[in-house]
């Protein structure tokens, strides 16, 4: 008996690292398009806000708990992906001021929880893009994508891991 | 497109997929046959366990109609999906699903180790191991992967009840609402963001037209169901789109207790439920969750409605009651508006200036900032200046390309790019709020009572009032000078006038606005909306008429007691002049929780003839207790009339 759950445990191992392989590669549009991000209730869609009172998420797909997720869903990855595109104004007022929940929460995510400096990494790369000429004609989806690419990058860089 | 790999690799991961399912046979095969052979035994233990069930009338359990959704002597759930049951739908009662879920514990695994009863009730099964002792042979054989991930139970922390605010914005949201969260991180506040909230709400259609949204909600035309996502989330459509204060009830639980919970719920999630508005709502819903955990009487088999202020008194008697050992602690989250209020008082008189000047376009942004010479005064009017416009665009869709969202978008990103050049804040300089008292610190939202009255008409009478939910402008509440009041009924009986309605209000609600933040363009502006029956005259007894009314008017903070208000009213009645314009000015003065008193004057001028006539009203409460307390009113109009009455809340 020891054998075979031995066996099965090195087996599962050797499956889901290439599996991981792959999330780390997943682009911030297929976790859009996947994960159902564009198809939850927007949080500033005063008017559905405003009939609901909920977050009413049944049978759709959403990025919170394995009670309602795709299993390609779960990682850190696409949790931080959710939420630079659902907190986008708090993560750009906390980036703004070098400090602020939003901001530790995505540090979680990337795998670098109180990392000053991918902190102040990001912050760089945030006057970056907000300096860009374009950057005011950029949608949200767009300016989420990428933010969560630079994330992606610093946090590589910095060997965290985001999956 | 996702999980594209180069080819080398797909061809790796089928080989050690293809090893991985071959192994796993092997492993799983010897198991079903040891499990087969014992399958006679577990069949007659079953038949044990049933009968010790009805030995214990377990059925009948209170706790066992709760974790089934039963409502005391109802004979049906409140859930609607068939899959939440285990017997046959024909003839379905809470001892047929009782025998189900326990024979259910002795089926075997299939290729779903998700999909056991075991894993799909693991609640019931919970409770059910309280009381009799199921044997746990072979349980290493139903895992339950998917559960154990969602409730990751060795890293709870613990669990939390929230008190969201009332919502003006939406009928269904004014009395406030309830959600949970599984504390699964550290205290940190970003973990605190990342923990799962749990909601529980009706599914209403987009576009719903509001008469139908309110029918339809109060009349059972809705299915809801419990939902579960990041707490972010909830912050976001809460805090910071609809500016609504919340205050977190930490629960001190026990290990078996919090399991209990956690498993109900999650076989809970996904189904639905029946949805009434006034009863079987978010509040009970979730008073439901912590009844099944611990044991105690939240009220949620009420008579008419169940506010989610309701369950938080309850929870603090509760918490009375076992010596302050369920309530761990209480922490006041307040909304983006009060936060960014908060940080615009902080600036200087003269950095306050430049703000306003700068959002009202009087200046360049880039100009005022040459003139203020010190970095740390720019960092600070900078981080206001972001707060604010995030403030302003987040009533707007993301998506939005309208062009008021695009000019403020655009202010945000230049200010948002100045601050990007200037250094981090230092944490040092945040500064805390002063906490809101939290709504079930003051008194219960059911009023009822019993006075004497001395009219210069008719002489004394006796008076009894009743109001299903009275939060009013000098009651011991937390709204400050504003009300909200639902069926608010007053009866009168004097000798020579008989039985007689002195004023029934169907709704009243007022907003005292005394907001002392002078961000420009912020509302200042009072209201106050009210409908029901009332006597036309002070002096009559058969005098009662329909009116409806709707004020608007300015209130200003006089020192810390006081708060000064003139409103203009606008009302139809049912007879008479039909249409009257009231103007009036008033004070109120509150001292500490225990006493608050208003004073009214005013002119009431009738358009059709022209006629006019002035009021005067005075109140002051007194508590006795924080649920007892005593008024003491005084109102002319024409005549003269004052009383004297205790009243209870529950």
């Amino acid at each position: 008996m020891k054998i075979y759950l031995g066996i099965a445990a090195g087996l599962a191992m050797a499956v889901a690292m290439p599996l991981q392989a792959a999330d780390s590669k997943r682009e911030f549009a297929d976790i859009y398009t996947e994960c159902g991000l564009g198809a939850m209730i927007a949080p500033n869609n005063a008017a559905v806000a405003a009939v609901t009172n909920v977050t009413w998420d049944l049978g759709t797909t959403a990025i919170s708990s394995d009670a309602t997720t795709p299993e390609n869903c779960k990682g850190n990855s696409a949790s931080a992906a959710a939420l630079i595109f659902e907190a986008y104004p708090s993560i750009e007022q906390d980036l703004a001021r070098g400090e602020g929940e939003h901001l530790s929460a995505l540090l979680q995510f990337a795998g670098c929880q109180g990392d000053a400096d991918l902190a102040a990494s990001l912050r760089d790369d945030l006057a970056s893009l907000a300096g860009s000429e374009e950057y005011s004609d950029r949608t949200t989806f767009e300016r989420a994508e990428d933010l969560y690419e630079a994330l992606d990058a610093r946090a590589t860089a910095a060997g965290c891991s985001m999956t | 497109m996702c999980n594209v790999l180069p080819r080398s690799q797909s061809a790796d991961w089928l080989f050690f997929l293809v090893l991985g399912i071959l192994a796993s046979l092997l492993l799983v095969v010897p198991l079903e046959r040891a499990w087969c052979s014992d399958s006679s035994v577990y069949e007659q233990q079953a038949a044990e366990f049933l009968t010790a069930a009805d030995e214990l009338d377990l059925a009948e359990n209170r706790q066992w109609r709760r974790l089934l959704h039963m409502r005391a002597g109802a004979t049906r759930s409140n859930v609607i999906s068939q899959d939440f049951f285990l017997a046959s739908v024909e003839d379905w009662n809470p001892h047929a699903e009782l025998y189900a879920t326990l024979r259910a514990w002795f089926e075997p695994p299939g290729d779903d180790p998700d999909a056991h009863p075991r894993c799909r009730f693991p609640g019931r099964y919970t409770w059910l191991r309280q009381h009799l002792a199921l044997p746990a042979a072979h349980a290493e054989t139903v895992r339950c992967p998917k559960l154990e991930r969602w409730a990751r139970l060795d890293e709870l922390r613990s669990i939390s009840v929230i008190m969201v605010s009332g919502y003006f914005g939406n009928p269904a949201s004014s009395f406030g609402h309830l959600l949970m969260k599984l504390n699964h991180g550290d205290e940190s506040a970003g973990s605190r963001l990342l923990d799962l909230g749990i909601n529980y709400g009706a599914a209403v259609p987009e576009g719903e037209w509001m008469v139908a949204y309110i029918l339809r909600g109060l009349f059972g035309g809705y299915h809801a169901g419990f939902s579960d996502r990041s707490y972010y989330t909830q912050d976001q459509t809460y805090s910071r789109v609809e500016f609504r204060d919340m205050w977190e009830y930490e629960l001190d639980l026990d290990p078996y207790q919090e399991e209990l919970l956690l498993f109900h719920l999650w076989e809970s999630l996904g189904h639905r439920f029946s949805y009434y508005f006034l009863r079987e709502n978010c509040a009970l819903r979730l008073a439901e969750l912590l009844e099944i955990a611990t044991g105690n009487d939240f009220g949620t088999d009420p008579k008419l409605w169940y506010a989610p202020v309701t369950f938080f008194h309850r929870l603090e008697d509760a918490d009375r009651e076992a010596n302050g050992s369920l309530v761990r602690s209480v922490r006041f989250i307040p909304s983006s508006q009060r936060v960014l209020y908060h940080e615009f008082s902080r600036l200087d008189a003269e950095l306050s200036l430049v703000f306003n000047r700068i959002i009202g376009e009087e200046t360049m942004l880039t100009e005022a900032l040459v003139d203020i010479a010190d970095e740390r005064h720019r960092i600070a009017l900078l981080d206001v200046l972001l707060a604010y416009y995030q403030y302003r665009l987040a009533p707007y869709p993301a998506d939005d390309d309208g062009p008021d969202f695009r000019a403020l978008d655009a202010r945000k990103n230049e200010i948002l790019v100045l601050r990007l050049g200037l250094p981090p804040s230092s944490a040092a300089e945040t500064e805390e709020i002063i906490p809101l008292r939290a709504p079930a610190k003051g008194s219960k939202p059911s009023k009822g009572g019993l006075g004497l009255a001395r009219n210069s008409a008719f002489g004394t009478y006796l008076k009894g009032e009743f109001s299903s939910f009275h939060y009013d402008s000098i009651g011991n509440n937390n709204l400050a000078g504003s009300a909200l009041v639902v069926m608010d009924v007053s009866l009168g009986y004097a000798d020579s006038e008989g039985l007689f309605i002195d004023h029934v209000d169907f709704v009243r609600a007022r907003k005292l606005n005394v907001n002392t933040v002078r961000i420009e363009g912020e509302s200042t502006w009072s209201w106050d909306v009210a409908t029901g029956i009332k006597r036309d005259q002070l002096d009559c007894t058969s005098c009662q008429e329909l009116f409806a009314s709707a004020a608007l008017g300015r209130a200003v903070e006089l020192g810390s007691n006081w708060i000064a208000h003139g409103t203009l009213q606008a009302r139809l009645d049912s007879k008479g002049d039909h249409f009257n314009l009231r103007p009036e000015i008033g004070l109120r003065h509150s001292h500490g929780e225990r006493m608050a008193s208003r004073f009214v004057v005013g002119l009431e001028q009738g358009l059709k003839d022209g006629g006019s006539q002035s009021h005067l009203e005075f109140e002051t409460r007194w508590s006795v207790a924080t649920n007892l307390e005593i008024r003491v009113s005084a109102r002319r109009q024409q005549v003269n009339e004052v009383a004297l009455g205790l009243f209870q809340y529950w």
